[in-house]
């Protein structure tokens, strides 16, 4: 009797899925009637890229896009790379930072610069897409972050913008911490800090050192002699207890969730959390990162976000599917998705509504191309070098190493790469 | 039939029993051999041939993607041997597996002791206690890094505030972020391994602890004497895979803490992971599972043997 | 047999008062432990549950109270943006196929292993255990590779093949219960002249129903549960699996946590009910099975 029920809720489940393979046949010979299908590997996720989707599909109904990412916190290369490796890559898939790219040095993406969209894109991305002149992706939006704050509370201290220097921004922090008690600044170093990869911005730039990191691993500099400045300011927060050393198990969304509880004065930020900020009935604004000792002014955290590519064995009717792909996220149509999802379009010629929140950044950050991100200029083994950073930031903090020390354990790592 | 293949057997001469032995000894093993045939392909095509191609990759310099990687004979294992930073996951891996095999082990056995007998809504615990393990621990990791947030915002830490006391910094401090990983491991992992000791307790004959009761046994000496040893099969189970699970364990680490602070809590399979797809170094990433599996067979296996010594002088 | 439990039945009787007075006062003590340890246990479920009903804000402010303003529109939302009811019957599919396809082979290997003790089977038995070490990171591109060769790979049979790999597991679950069972109930059914199969089948498998609905069971929940695998081999919208849908929703930057714990939730509740449905089944079944008798 007892089995008999298990039984019957089994051959239930059975009977429902042998029915679902015959619908997804139906499906399927439907579909490919006469479509070229476009398949591709994305960075964003599913529910950000069905809006694309659907408008691209609309402009080309012969065209089906089948599409799959891989979630943030996974291994978005290790599936890229097992799919190209079993021969399923994808037409188009995720792709950023030529230099760094080692699909391109194995001539696995598709040149295009010859392709007249690639014109569109602003000089920034262009120059992010490109390997020796040569242009391998499209990429619309950038990012950069500034301080967010809690203006109610700055004004208790009597302030009503964030400070121009370094040792105002910490006497400040002093300030919010002594007479209010209350967290002054909470960054979160589960990647590098954003403060520091400002920091080095300003400071390559003011040696004129365009290469940034890349300099360091291509032999020319070391890490010990290029980030001692800057570490070293960064680390007064801690030091002079501005802050507290538990930022080390501290992820952005918690960094932003102590902001939202009113626990934070300030933390450090970009436009992804604006709708959350919006939401939370806090007064806040946004501001340029401070200026630090010996750099140019005000460089922010930032860096061009990941476009698309085309695989290089990609031939005939899906060739040109791809191709229009990557035309499609350069047009109007798409870049107002893109703007309407509150991205910053870097695209010549299109105007977007700014957050006032974020005008000041982007008009004197963003828009002058005043941000950078070290790992953008590691080269080839750049997650490596990165994951390896993010670690010694955090033996930083919590006091297991001095700066010095980071940069010689950064140089070995580099090292044993090589 | 029974009676009449007996009576011949009585009549056979010892070479002909001996003869009749062998073939049925024979017969046995073909018919064995048929039921372990299945497993036997599963083993070979789903564990055996990749495992080779491993190897085969660990001794060349294959990068991931190249089609043609080049022969480098046991260069990578020189290289593995020669640089300490790509095992420091080691130490915390041990400690993981053999703390959350003890820990789940310990607390496990006493609550399916006691969810065998007799209380109030014991379908409703026994099914609780079973669903902490369904979530997977990777989606489970990105919940409890919101509950053990270091910041005041932190769940726990929001109740620690309430009730006036200081906030901790779990996942800040290198030692409490340790203890916070392996604890969510014995937290997601009791659930299950009391449910598995739940059906081993069903297979215990009930008279041993009538006989017992008579005896004067109290539920303690009845636990140590006739518990413990009748569960030995079910430990021997529960341990080996709480063992081999935690030695291989990687996205709990990876979720709740990022390996962090620092190298607290990275482990052995996030190494082989960041060589193989951060440092495009397929074949040390290669070497290095090699020598993992290696490694795993030589605790699992003296695992299993201790263990199989234990329940000899049980049983 | 019946001995014990005639004398336990006297004894019974005998110190009848004290004895169902100390264990009344057990059971209430039982009751409250377990039932408070359980409690505690199961906030982070509570946590990922309530937090589909609260608006973002709300979920950092009050994370474990009950929502001021009961939120649906996380459901509405998950619905909206997510094939889930496709992925839900994907989902369903590999996990009915790949489960049942683990159990038969599984218990037919513990079986064949319990049937002979012979060094070959020994040396099978000892191989076996080898597949418990290799971690999967190591067979990950091959198995990938071998997909692709055979056209399995972006497939559901693809994925029903891989989590064969599970039968090693039922395997060693099912063999080392099976040694605790009686064997001269084995011996004699032989005796009687039943096949092998016959065995197996009217007598093996309802002795082993203990252990059988806790492996499968288990399988099922990991199996529903994988996301490694089709994360990795499966490529096209309409084939993902539901935990896929789930991982999905994590973004980059910023992750809307409601959404999220949502399509948890919904990812989870056909393993709920699944497990309600198996609950009381196991449950009657097994005390039918010995405790009583």
């Amino acid at each position: 009797m007892k089995l008999n029920k298990a039984v019957r809720v089994a051959a239930a489940l059975a009977a429902g899925a042998m029915l679902l393979p015959l619908a997804a046949c139906g499906g399927d010979t439907a579909q490919n009637d006469g479509k070229t299908t476009l398949t591709m590997f994305t960075w964003d996720n599913d529910q950000v890229m069905k809006p694309y989707i659907e408008a691209f599909e609309a402009k080309y109904p012969d065209i089906k896009v089948d599409q799959s990412s891989a979630p943030a916190n996974g291994d978005k290369a290790q599936i890229l790379n097992t799919r190209i490796t079993g021969g399923q890559a994808p037409d188009v898939f995720y792709f950023g930072n030529a230099k760094n790219d080692l699909h391109v040095a194995q001539d696995l993406v598709l040149d295009i610069t010859d392709e007249p969209f690639v014109e569109k894109m602003g000089d920034g991305s262009r120059a992010y897409m490109s390997k020796d002149g040569r242009v391998y992706g499209v990429t619309s939006t950038a990012w950069e972050s500034g301080i967010v704050y809690n203006k109610e509370i700055l004004a208790k201290v009597g302030a009503d913008e964030i400070p121009e220097t370094w040792d105002e921004f910490i006497d400040l922090c002093k300030k919010i911490k002594d007479e209010l008690g209350v967290t002054p600044f909470q960054e979160h170093l589960d990647e590098t800090p954003h403060l520091v990869a400002a920091c080095m911005g300003g400071h390559y730039a003011a040696e004129g050192n365009e290469e940034g990191d890349l300099a360091i691993i291509n032999g020319d500099t070391t890490f010990e002699k290029e980030y001692q400045g800057c570490l070293t300011q960064w680390m007064r927060l801690y030091e002079e207890d501005v802050e507290s050393r538990d930022s080390v198990g501290v992820s952005g969304e918690q960094a932003l969730q102590e902001f939202i509880n009113g626990n934070a004065a300030m933390i450090i930020t970009g436009a992804w959390d604006f709708t959350k900020l919006n939401e939370s009935g806090i007064d806040w604004a946004m501001d340029l990162v401070p200026t630090f000792e010996g750099g140019e002014s005000r460089y922010g955290a930032g860096a061009d976000s990941p476009g698309y590519a085309i695989y290089a064995k990609v031939e005939g009717k899906k060739l040109d599917a791809a191709k229009k792909w990557l035309e499609f996220m350069l047009s109007d149509e798409a870049l107002q998705i893109t703007a309407d999802a509150g991205n910053i379009v870097t695209v010549k010629g299109f105007e977007q509504e700014i957050d006032p929140h974020y005008q000041k950044v982007y008009d004197e950050g963003l828009k002058l191309g005043k941000y950078y991100l070290p790992n953008q200029n590691f080269g080839v083994q750049s997650d490596a070098i990165d994951t390896e950073a993010t670690s010694q930031y955090q033996l930083l903090v919590q006091g297991q190493t001095t700066p010095e020390q980071w940069g010689q354990n950064m140089d070995a790592k580099v090292a044993s790469l090589s | 039939m029974t009676i009449r293949r007996k009576t011949k057997a009585v009549y056979a001469s010892d070479r002909e029993l001996e003869r009749r032995k062998r073939m049925r000894n024979l017969k046995e093993d073909v018919a064995a051999s048929w039921f372990l045939l299945p497993i036997c392909a599963v083993f070979v095509v789903l564990y055996a041939v990749p495992l080779a191609q491993t190897l085969y990759y660990s001794l060349t310099d294959w990068d991931g993607l190249n089609l043609n990687p080049g022969w480098v004979g046991l260069e990578n294992y020189a290289k593995i041997f020669s640089d300490a930073s790509i095992l420091e996951g080691l130490g915390f891996t041990i400690v993981y597996a053999v703390l959350t095999t003890l820990l789940v082990t310990v607390i496990a056995i006493p609550l399916a002791v006691q969810l065998n007998q007799r209380f109030l809504g014991r379908n409703f615990a026994r099914s609780l206690f079973f669903f902490l393990s369904v979530p997977s621990l990777a989606l489970m990791g990105m919940v409890w890094k919101l509950i053990l947030s270091p910041l005041q915002s932190g769940m726990i830490n929001t109740l620690l505030v309430n009730l006036g006391l200081d906030t901790v910094p779990w996942l800040s401090n290198s030692r409490l972020a340790q203890a916070c990983v392996i604890f969510v491991g014995v937290w997601a992992q009791i659930g299950w391994h009391a449910t598995l000791y739940l059906a081993y307790l069903q297979s215990i004959p009930s008279d041993l602890y009538e006989q017992a009761r008579v005896d004067g046994a109290n539920a303690r000496q009845q636990f140590i004497h006739i518990t413990l040893p009748q569960l030995t099969p079910g430990i021997v189970v529960s341990m080996f895979l709480l063992m081999s699970g935690g030695l291989k364990v990687y996205d709990l680490p990876f979720t709740l803490t990022g390996g962090g602070p620092g190298f607290a809590t990275n482990t052995v399979s996030q190494a082989i992971i960041d060589r193989g797809i951060g440092q495009q170094q397929y074949g040390i990433a290669s070497a290095l599972s090699v020598l993992f599996t290696i490694a795993m067979c030589v605790v699992i296996f003296a695992q299993l043997g201790i263990s199989s010594m234990i329940q000899r002088r049980f049983v | 047999m019946n001995t014990p439990a005639k004398k336990s039945g006297t004894t019974r009787r005998g110190t009848g008062m004290t004895f169902s007075a100390r264990a009344r006062i057990a059971y209430w003590v039982r009751t409250v432990v377990i039932l408070a340890l359980a409690a505690v246990c199961a906030i982070p479920l509570w946590y990922v549950l309530i937090s589909t009903f609260k608006s973002g804000v709300e979920m950092y402010s009050d994370p474990l109270g009950l929502p001021k303003h009961w939120v649906f529109g996380n459901y509405a939302k998950a619905f909206d943006e997510l094939p889930i009811v496709r992925s839900f019957f994907n989902t369903l599919f590999v996990t009915v196929f790949g489960v049942v396809f683990q159990v038969a082979i599984g218990s037919l290997a513990a079986y064949g292993m319990i049937i002979r003790n012979s060094r070959f089977t020994a040396l099978v038995g000892a191989v076996l255990m080898i597949a418990f070490v290799i971690p999967s990171q190591a067979t990950l591109i091959p198995l990938y590779r071998m997909e692709a060769a055979t056209g399995l790979v972006n497939t559901l049979p693809g994925l029903v093949v891989l989590y064969l790999g599970g039968a090693v597991f039922c395997y060693f679950l099912i063999v080392g219960y099976m040694r605790s069972l009686p064997y001269e109930l084995i011996e004699a059914a032989r005796i009687d002249g039943a096949s092998s199969l016959r065995i197996y089948w009217t007598i093996v498998l309802p002795l082993i129903r203990p252990i059988l609905t806790t492996v499968v069971v288990f399988q099922t929940l990991s199996t529903w549960n994988d996301f490694m695998n089709p994360n990795v081999f499966i490529s096209s919208t309409e084939k993902k699996t539901i935990v896929l849908q789930v991982y999905n929703a994590v973004g980059q930057f910023a992750t809307d946590w409601t959404v999220f714990m949502t399509i948890t939730v919904i990812a989870l509740v056909p393993v709920f009910v699944f497990f309600v449905l198996c609950q009381r089944w196991i449950v009657s079944g097994l005390v039918a099975g010995s405790v009583k008798g």
